[in-house]
């Protein structure tokens, strides 16, 4: 798509103090995302106020040109792309936090602070943002909240959507809505919150968040069991919730990742074992200790080969440190990984991880499973060489996955979204009644699709407009 | 007049809005009429009114999976008491809900005491059941907490009454059920002292199940029953108030939990705390702050509420010297009383008036607007009012006119004729 001159004069003129990008080296610095797939954007801007986004979406909007927001790129399935070029409007620049209020328990943040920034800055304060994901030093509050993500702690605490008290929102019309700190509270706020986070950019940008903030817990504790047969791990999960426990962690790997960590890292994992679980538990130091040793004894009932038990920060980051060393592990092991993220309800875990079993054998691919046990939210690697049919094969698998997942009751994108990448999917778990649904919220919102266009619903013509702009 | 249907299926309501989309009639819902007890009715008047208590039916508990799949006409108590068989925990705990219904709780996204520390109806919602106004049915959200697929439909329709459609069953989150519970009473001889312990806890990064506050006046309508579980006043007219806090956990934290308010409720000088580890004295207690507002509207029937969130440390804006009456409440004169769940800066004013006084001479309405404006005044947002009487407490807020249009116009694309009662 050529931008007039003009076009970019006035984009020019409404981001002062920001920065508005056109070289062609630039523009590729904003065309991927963690999918390594490239579009190649028309302008990029960084805006420097809400003002500034939102007289950029109109002049986009009344010229006709696509707005694509983008983050810290570290989106998993497409979200950023600008699949048919337009503007890529980077929010890193408003990276400002607002305000800390701890005695509301309250941090008011512009979307391009990253999430680790925000936990530094709360903690002298005591506090903390309990969403965490995997992403947390690189990512930024504005993408977690276009993506509600998740990360190991919200098994007891909540995801994103969990955590947004107020919204500041550009619409894609540019005007803007400021719910504050208590628009989560009241109707028909919260129903513009409800949308917006998780709805990918496509309905509004978010130019400033009001987030909930917890205290530090006093105490935590943390154990590691090895486990010699997956059905150990759904044994260990359902007694542990049914003593009446929910611990701030239950993460897993399977034995196939627990080996390739060894073989990386060599940290002395057990090689012969089906499954590693990790499990934090957090409270006043009284509740850790009791809840600790509730735990060591449902393990031990369980059959665990082997108990680690972590009672200081220090031991306790020897012990997770094997769940922050799979994703590099995994990677380093193929020539190509393809992850899928995933959710079962989880009473299905077991069943699910033994379905996805049968499904690597069938296709004749490695397949390595690890994830959030606690909530069932797995992430699902195929493991390829660089080669066509194990491609092919690949991509069928995929598919099968989906079915699988959405036959245990499961959902096709646990923390990942929709994105571009599985626009395909999602009537296969909504029906297409469902779509019609959100696509009416789209269409209300985001008429004509200018923001964020061809992510999350089909379009008619989207693998030939994609055409025209792909990279990679 | 209204012609009053009970369906007992959501295929008989998707009928039933098939054809009134067809004729332009027009229809409304009620669920436990708990709401209508808060709200008169000022809407213009339905053809058809849907009463959802047919549609009662837990239909499943999952144990293993944390669930419930529940019909929407369901009452809230008997969710959490048939899941509490089962060992586990629904956690929300509007103050209606010995009648208000899961239904209600959606349409309203109702919330009570336990929103400190686990959050309301809207946390514990995973997906619904829809009849669109168009007659279509809908699976909103999914089976796990956890999911990003597509727009998060269910927490747009929290909230949002009927507007959008009817939800007919939903898919609750269920928690294990703590292990051990206790409610502790704390009584303070002054209102700010009762803030200041508030505060207190939440500074030294406690999160309890729940932590209410209930200034002098609101204990006055239930005295006998507060004095038999070793809450007395010690004299009328001086303001006093309590803190009633919710602890759950494994013993050894709510043991530890309690020692510490203990010690910060101490630290304001004459407090008096009442452990209640008895799971009945406890319930009682938990009981009597739910009928509260019932107590309040029936010693006056001529009423206004209005509630308000704001920074908890602003709080002692509400309960300044000149709220205090001189005359206690329950006796049929101008009263206003304070109620906060405290840790959230979700506050109560409820003003009883005197059937005798116009809304502008009465004392309560007056000390009450002076009240909301000193609450405004330091960033408080006016979530709702209500009452008979409560015009004379000024407006709701305006909903911001981009986002009213925004809802206008989903609420066209999915009820054209408009047949929808919100």
């Amino acid at each position: 798509m050529k931008l007039s001159p003009s076009f970019k004069q006035k984009i020019r003129g409404i981001v002062v103090g920001g920065k508005v990008l056109s070289e062609p080296g630039e523009l590729y610095c904003y065309s991927y995302d963690a999918t390594r797939m490239s579009f190649l954007p028309d302008l990029v801007v960084e805006p420097f106020s809400a003002r500034q986004v939102a007289d950029v979406v109109r002049a986009a909007l009344e010229e006709g040109v696509p707005v694509v927001p983008r983050g810290a790129a570290t989106c998993a399935t497409g979200g950023p792309l600008p699949v048919s070029g337009g503007i890529v409007l980077s929010l890193t620049l408003m990276n400002r936090i607002l305000e800390i209020d701890p005695g509301s328990r309250l941090a008011v943040v512009e979307p391009g602070v990253v999430n680790g920034d925000l936990q530094a800055a709360v903690e002298p304060y005591a506090l903390y943002f309990p969403p965490d994901p995997s992403s947390f030093r690189v990512s930024t509050i504005g993408g977690n909240i276009a993506e509600c993500a998740g990360g190991p702690r919200c098994l007891k605490y909540g995801v994103t959507k969990d955590f947004v008290r107020g919204l500041e929102v550009v619409f894609p019309d540019g005007r803007i809505v400021d719910t504050g700190p208590y628009g989560s509270l009241r109707w028909p706020e919260s129903a513009l919150i409800g949308l917006v986070v998780g709805s990918e950019g496509t309905l509004g940008i978010v130019t400033k968040a009001y987030l909930k903030l917890l205290p530090i817990p006093a105490a935590t504790r943390s154990v590691a069991a090895t486990m010699r047969t997956i059905s150990q791990v759904g044994e260990a999960v359902c007694e542990i919730f049914s003593a009446g426990l929910v611990p701030a962690k239950l993460e897993f790997m399977d034995g196939f990742a627990m080996r390739l960590v060894d073989d990386v890292y060599k940290v002395g994992l057990d090689r012969e074992a089906a499954a590693l679980l990790l499990i934090e538990v957090d409270g006043d130091p009284q509740g850790v200790e009791e809840e600790s040793a509730q735990i060591e004894a449902i393990c031990h009932k369980v059959g665990v080969s082997r108990l680690q038990i972590a009672r200081s920060v220090q031991e306790a980051e020897l012990l997770w440190q094997a769940r922050s060393m799979l994703s590099p592990s995994v990677s380093r092991s193929a020539d190509i990984k393809i992850n899928e993220d995933i959710v079962v309800p989880r009473g299905r875990l077991a069943e699910a991880l033994q379905l996805i079993e049968e499904l690597g054998q069938r296709h004749h691919l490695r397949v390595v499973n690890y994830g959030h046990a606690g909530d069932g939210n797995l992430h699902t690697s195929f493991l390829l060489d660089n080669d066509p049919e194990q491609k092919r094969q690949a991509e069928a698998a995929v598919s099968e996955l989906f079915r699988l997942v959405l036959r245990l009751g499961g959902s096709v994108s646990g923390e990942h979204g929709i994105g571009l990448t599985k626009v395909k999917y999602l009537a296969w778990e909504t029906g297409e009644v469902g779509v019609t649904a959100m696509r009416k919220v789209r269409d209300a919102l985001n008429p004509g699709m200018l923001m964020n266009p061809y992510k999350i619903f089909m379009e008619p013509g989207a693998d030939a407009i994609q055409r025209d702009q792909r990279l990679t | 007049m209204y012609k009053v249907i009970q369906p007992t299926t959501a295929d008989e309501i998707a009928e039933l809005l098939r054809s009134a989309q067809s004729k332009g009639t027009k229809v409304a819902v009620w669920g436990g009429r708990t709401w209508g007890q808060l709200l008169p009715d000022e809407e213009t008047a339905p053809d058809i009114l849907l009463d959802l208590s047919r549609m009662n039916r837990i239909r499943s508990i999952e144990k293993d999976n944390l669930l419930a799949r529940v019909e929407a006409g369901v009452v809230t108590a008997a969710v959490r008491t048939a899941v509490a068989g089962e060992g586990l925990f629904y956690p929300p705990d509007p103050t209606s809900l010995e009648t208000s219904t899961i239904g209600g709780n959606i349409a309203c996204a109702a919330a009570g005491p336990h929103q400190l520390k686990y959050g309301g109806t809207r946390d514990f919602v995973m997906g619904l059941e829809v009849v669109l106004p168009s007659g279509e049915r809908i699976r909103t959200g999914a089976n796990t907490q956890k999911s990003v697929a597509g727009y998060d439909m269910t927490r747009f329709l929290i909230g949002s009454g009927a507007r959008f459609g009817l939800v007919t069953s939903a898919i609750l989150r269920l928690l294990p059920k703590p292990q051990y519970r206790e409610i502790v009473l704390c009584a303070f001889l002054s209102s700010s002292a009762g803030v200041s312990a508030a505060l207190a806890v939440m500074k030294n990064g406690m999160t309890p199940a729940a932590m209410e506050l209930l200034d002098g006046r609101c204990l006055e309508v239930d005295r006998d029953a507060w004095a038999s579980l070793g809450i007395a006043r010690r004299s009328v007219g001086v303001a006093e108030s309590l803190l009633l806090f919710e602890l759950d956990g494994v013993e050894a934290s709510v043991v530890g939990q309690r020692a510490q308010i203990e010690r910060l409720c101490a630290q304001q000088g004459g407090a008096v705390v009442v452990t209640l580890s008895d799971p009945n004295t406890g319930t009682q207690a938990l009981e009597l702050r739910r009928r509260l507002l019932i107590r309040l509207m029936a010693a006056h029937p001529i009423w206004a509420m209005a509630k308000v969130a704001v920074a908890p440390e602003q709080f002692l804006a509400a309960w300044a010297p000149d709220t205090s009456p001189t005359v206690p409440c329950g006796q049929g004169s101008g009263c206003l009383c304070c109620f906060a769940h405290a840790g959230t800066g979700v506050l109560h004013l409820f003003a009883g008036t005197d059937p005798a006084r116009g809304p502008e001479e009465d004392g309560a309405l007056t000390r009450t607007r002076t009240v909301l404006r000193r609450l405004q005044g330091v960033g408080g947002t006016l979530l709702g009012i209500y009452g008979p009487a409560r015009h004379a407490l000024g407006e709701a807020e305006a909903i911001p006119s981009r986002l009213a249009e925004a809802l206008t116009t989903i609420q066209r694309s999915f009820d054209p004729k408009g047949v929808m009662l919100p």
